[in-house]
């Protein structure tokens, strides 16, 4: 891929003209992000159904399908805490170049592929390639949203310049530290994917827990 | 970009018209991001397993393989063009009827591009396939060049030209784009194999057309 870097923005002759644009193609590219991040989330719910056909009642047949129910509680969870981070992200990135573009394009294609992963555990959710796949994909949105913060705001490149060292990392870390919710509990796989899953949700809001702390003693 | 203040819409003569024109491109460019967002993430969908038990999870993996391939060159494809689009329209200030139908030409390709690519992944032995694939990723190029031709030639819709920046790189990306995919049509004789492979190639066309409007900004 193209990603080499464009010349530094906002050194443009007319800088002021240039800033304002700066900031409306920033907020281009997070509504495009907004976009793909709303569809992937409504897509996890297209798993969701219970056969036509059986006479059985409605609550046994959901019953009968509570792992494709947990699968989609999980993934909400974990695309909405992600859009969560990227929209607090892409409030303190103030400028862009086409380097960034590409490092967000690569953190959606992993969005993206997240209503098929989620399927996959939902429906062979016993298979051990099945939650390492899912587990896998849900952990490199986290670990590019890193990549792409790191190279956002190390030495204020496109924005922070003015944030404390803390928030900084913070910022940067935080992908990595919700990839590391899904990535750590797969040590348990031994135990069955329901153990991992349950751990998954503990550990989702626990994190986000921490995050909300994290900011709020950095605002203060 | 770099164009002179007196060119940013807000600061036009006549400020009223001035800013609904722009109102008007911003609701063109939400528009078509919506279309490009929903588009790129649809690509996901033929990506599906068989339901049921006693599915043999990892063999079925294996198999999808060459839909995750057609699934990987589409998401950049049309992540490069929806740079492109953005990269045209940073210029555009007005619309009018014509620049409407020239943009809805070219999400009518970006629409067709989730079925393609699915086209491909499932049935990539076949020529047919193959051929309709590379004509759809053509199809949005030329429609995007033909976007820009007639936006930005001669200031129709914009008061600065083609040939700045950005815009230059965006309509170069999206004509090399059209090309190779268009040229790796004459290897079908070699087998639809040799034609998926030369679309890789259009990587080294993007980095050349970068390398090449590096060197004309730094010169």
């Amino acid at each position: 891929m193209t990603i080499d870097s464009d010349a530094p923005p906002g050194t443009g002759p007319d800088g002021g003209e240039q800033t304002r644009d700066q900031s409306k193609e920033v907020a281009r590219i997070a509504a495009f992000s907004d976009g793909v991040f709303a569809i992937a989330i409504t897509l996890l719910a297209l798993e969701l159904g219970i056969p036509r056909d059986t006479g059985v009642d409605v609550w046994t047949a959901v019953g009968q399908q509570h792992a494709t129910f947990s699968a989609f509680l999980i993934s909400f969870s974990a695309v909405g805490v992600y859009w969560a981070a990227h929209h607090r992200l892409f409030s303190v990135i103030e400028r862009y170049d086409e380097r960034l573009i590409w490092l967000n394009l690569i953190m959606l294609l992993f969005i993206v592929l997240t209503p098929f992963t989620t399927s996959l555990i939902g429906e062979h959710g016993g298979a051990m390639a099945a939650v390492t796949l899912y587990t896998l994909a849900i952990a490199a949105v986290g670990c590019s949203m890193t990549g792409m913060a790191a190279y956002a705001l190390r030495g204020g490149r496109l924005g922070g310049r003015h944030m404390s060292d803390r928030m900084r990392r913070h910022y940067i870390w935080r992908g990595l530290k919700i990839a590391a919710v899904f990535l750590g509990p797969l040590v348990l796989l031994p135990l069955g994917a329901n153990v991992i899953e349950l751990t998954w949700l503990v550990l989702i809001v626990l994190e986000q827990v921490v995050a909300y702390r994290v900011v709020r003693a950095g605002e203060t | 970009m770099g164009a002179d203040a007196d060119a940013s819409p807000g600061a036009a003569p006549g400020g009223g018209p001035a800013r609904e024109q722009s109102r008007e491109v911003a609701r063109i460019t939400a528009f078509s991001d919506g279309v490009f967002a929903i588009a790129i993430t649809l690509l996901a969908l033929p990506l599906a397993l068989p339901r049921g038990d006693g599915v043999e999870v990892w063999g079925e993996l294996q198999r999808l393989g060459p839909s995750f391939r057609s699934f990987c060159i589409s998401f950049v494809v049309i992540g490069a063009y929806w740079i492109g689009h953005r990269g045209i329209f940073l210029l555009v200030e007005r619309s009018d009827r014509r620049l409407l139908w020239l943009n809805l030409l070219l999400l009518f390709f970006i629409v067709l591009l989730p079925f393609t690519t699915s086209l491909v992944g499932e049935h990539g032995d076949q020529r047919i396939a193959v051929a309709v694939y590379a004509l759809s990723v053509a199809g949005a190029g030329f429609a995007a060049v033909g976007l820009a031709a007639y936006a930005l030639g001669g200031r129709r819709l914009s008061s600065s030209a083609v040939d700045e920046g950005e815009v230059r790189l965006a309509v170069w990306r999206n004509l090399v784009t059209a090309l190779v995919f268009v040229a790796s049509l004459a290897l079908l004789p070699l087998g639809t194999t040799v034609v998926e492979l030369s679309w890789l190639s259009v990587i080294v066309a993007w980095w050349l057309v970068r390398r090449r409007h590096a060197r004309v900004r730094a010169a």
